[in-house]
């Protein structure tokens, strides 16, 4: 007689089914599950903003450091020798090379804006349309949540991503500005640093990762995403480089990283370097490019729901 | 059903004293709080057993997109219990799943699921976690395994993670994935992804499962495990589901009722044994004697009779005359050893509702 091996035997469930109040959470949680499994990714695409953190946080010690050479250097009674004279001319010219921590959040920003948003790009861009393409929608959309759930579930996976390669760096500098300034200089003086930080990294975060999710959305596959999403960017900011050099400056605010970067001198409170847009327009294009977004994903997303 | 203490359990000695056994306070102590309070004849007072409670109610439920009429005033109730919905393509199945689910609203009318109404957006939520789905296409998170998987949308039903993880393994178990759930799905058969989806939409043990062609693109094996499944869902563990199938055998094997809709209407519905019952048809009878002695008799009755090429003889007669033939065959001095009543088959339900004009609701 032949052993039955397995037995399949059906379990009653006896837990409760509780209410969340974050609903979201639960898509969060997995999609970061499934993202950090890409572990080759993450140390490809993570591992320029970290060098570029450390390069960063690096040259913001050594400013403080020779601060407190020129501190030292002076003595109790100020330069007052030849010897010290000399010295505290030679400080200061380092100094003024080193400029300030804000001009280094700002240098920051603009240089790692690239590799943040193909970082974004690559974990965010296939998180509606690869849903979509494997008919994981159903089953998400015959749960207990809403497409708003749905939607601020893959957004906030975008946004971790987002906040890891842009707000992270400019704490991390912000600490070692901290901790190395002189008598907690930095905190006592320049302590707004830190929420304009916090501000800036939430706009930039909100702006691109409503842009991929809008590829995302549209795309059928996660690779026309990324491709979507930087073509918008480049594309974008060719044009408004051309029309905003030829035409009128006004433009330039087409550009998406135009109107970033405006924002990032507004927000660090920072007189702009090239090209002026004005800051106001820079607000109006970022907030039409998140409306135009959001509609759009709110659109695909009930199509989504509603056609398998 | 609230679990009522020592329910089940037989008692160490069911014929001991009066002392032993338990008294009508205790009965009542124990019983659930919608009873009544013990009083005189209490015992009386427990609800008589009736219908059970209907666990859908359609009421007049209707569906246009644009000139389209998807669905065109359905009207039912269906009782607990496993139950065929029959259509060829375009009969309006999805549509009623999609509003069933709340995903679409409906133009007109109205649909109550274990009280809820899937339209209003604050029962919706509270109804999809009495409801699970298995869709019909293709549809697994990407990059993610069984457990990973039944896990994520067990977490999005309301369940706790440790629930969640338990419950994962053992719907998985049930299914047969038990060896494969860790497994990548890109090495999943077809077979193996139908019984994933099941075990999804089992997770959190709902009370109705919305079932939308289970067996599709599944292999003699593959479908006669997940037929079982069904079955045993439908019938052992008490689970009503609505189950969606152009495949009329798969109906007939896992289900009591069956609904056809056709062009957006209900076309029939019963239980498949009065469906397939008829007015008029033919039975077999196996006869012990004088096989023309009994031709005889039913000709002179007007009765139409050939025999079966078997021995046997089919007789056609109305549903309700069967004593008829036991008079005959003593009047004819035959014994009748057995008789069959041919029924008709659900297809031949399913071709008749379909070539019925109006519905039938």
């Amino acid at each position: 007689m032949k052993a039955e091996a397995h037995l399949e035997v059906y379990r009653r469930f006896q837990g409760r089914l509780e209410e969340h109040r974050w609903r979201a959470w639960p898509i969060l949680d997995a999609g970061l599950r499934v993202a950090l499994k890409q572990r080759k990714a993450l140390l490809f695409l993570f591992a320029p903003i970290v060098i570029a953190t450390i390069v960063f946080s690096v040259v913001v010690y050594a400013k403080f450091v020779v601060d407190g050479l020129e501190s030292d250097a002076l003595g109790p009674e100020g330069a007052t020798s030849l010897e010290g004279m000399a010295m505290q001319a030679v400080i200061q010219a380092q100094i003024g090379r080193l400029l300030e921590v804000v001009t280094w959040m700002i240098e920051f920003v603009k240089a790692m804006g690239f590799a943040a948003t193909l970082l974004v790009a690559w974990f965010a861009s296939g998180l509606l349309c690869e849903d979509k393409k494997a008919g994981a929608h159903q089953l998400y959309f015959a749960r207990p949540i809403t497409r708003l759930d749905y939607f601020l579930g893959k957004f906030a996976i975008g946004s971790f991503f987002s906040l890891c390669a842009m707000l992270a760096p400019l704490l991390v500098i912000s600490t070692v500005a901290a901790l190395s300034s002189p008598e907690w200089s930095f905190l006592k003086q320049e302590w707004d640093l830190i929420p304009r930080a916090i501000f800036y990294a939430l706009v930039w975060t909100t702006t691109i990762v409503s842009l991929v999710l809008l590829a995302s959305s549209l795309a059928p596959r996660r690779s026309f995403a990324m491709i979507g999403v930087f073509a918008v960017v480049l594309l974008s900011e060719a044009a408004s480089g051309l029309l905003g050099n030829f035409i009128d400056p006004a433009f330039l605010v087409l550009g998406i990283v135009n109107d970033l970067n405006a924002l990032c001198y507004h927000i660090f409170d920072k007189p702009v370097a090239g090209p002026p847009v004005p800051v106001g327009l820079a607000w109006t294009g970022v907030a039409v490019t998140l409306g135009l977004s959001w509609f759009v994903i709110a659109l695909r997303l009930r199509r989504m729901e509603v056609v398998a | 059903m609230p679990k009522v203490e020592g329910e089940g359990e037989p008692r160490a000695d069911s014929s001991g004293s009066a002392a032993e056994l338990a008294s009508e306070a205790e009965i009542h102590a124990a019983a659930p709080a919608y009873l009544p309070p013990p009083g005189p004849g209490a015992i009386l007072a427990f609800p008589p057993l009736s219908e059970p409670a209907p666990v859908l109610i359609l009421e007049g439920l209707e569906k246009r997109y644009g000139s389209l009429h998807a669905l065109r005033g359905l009207t039912l109730a269906l009782p607990p219990g496993p139950t065929g919905l029959l259509g060829p393509n375009g009969a309006g199945k999805s549509t009623l799943i999609k509003l069933l689910l709340g995903q679409l609203e409906p133009s007109a009318g109205r649909a109550r699921i274990a009280g809820f109404d899937p339209a209003v957006p604050a029962e919706r939520l509270a109804l999809r976690r009495r409801i699970g789905y298995m869709p019909e296409s293709d549809c697994l998170i990407p990059r993610m395994n069984a457990v990973e998987i039944v896990t994520a949308l067990g977490r999005l039903t309301g369940m706790n993670v440790r629930d969640a993880i338990t419950r994962a393994h053992e719907v998985l178990d049930y299914v047969g994935l038990e060896e494969a759930r860790y497994r990548g799905l890109d090495e999943y058969s077809t077979g193996m992804k139908q019984r994933l989806k099941l075990a999804q939409a089992l997770v959190h043990d709902p009370e109705l499962l919305l079932l939308d062609e289970p067996t599709n693109g599944l292999d003699p094996k593959g479908r006669k495990h997940m037929l079982e499944l069904v079955h045993d869902l439908g019938h052992n563990q008490g689970k009503s589901l609505l189950l969606c199938s152009h495949l009329l055998p798969d109906v007939e094997r896992t289900c009591e009722r069956v609904i056809v809709i056709h062009k957006g209407t209900i076309r029939s519905q019963g239980t498949i044994h009065e469906l397939t019952r008829r007015e008029e048809s033919w039975v077999k009878l196996e006869i012990d004697g004088d096989v023309t002695a009994l031709q005889r008799e039913l000709t002179a009755e007007g009765l139409t009779h050939e025999p079966d090429g078997e021995g046997r003889l089919r007789v056609r007669i109305a549903s309700a005359d069967g004593d008829r033939l036991f008079q005959l065959a003593a009047r004819a001095g035959v014994a009748l050893s057995e008789l069959v009543l041919e029924r008709s088959s659900l297809e031949d339900v399913f071709v008749e509702a379909l070539a019925a004009g109006g519905g039938t609701q």
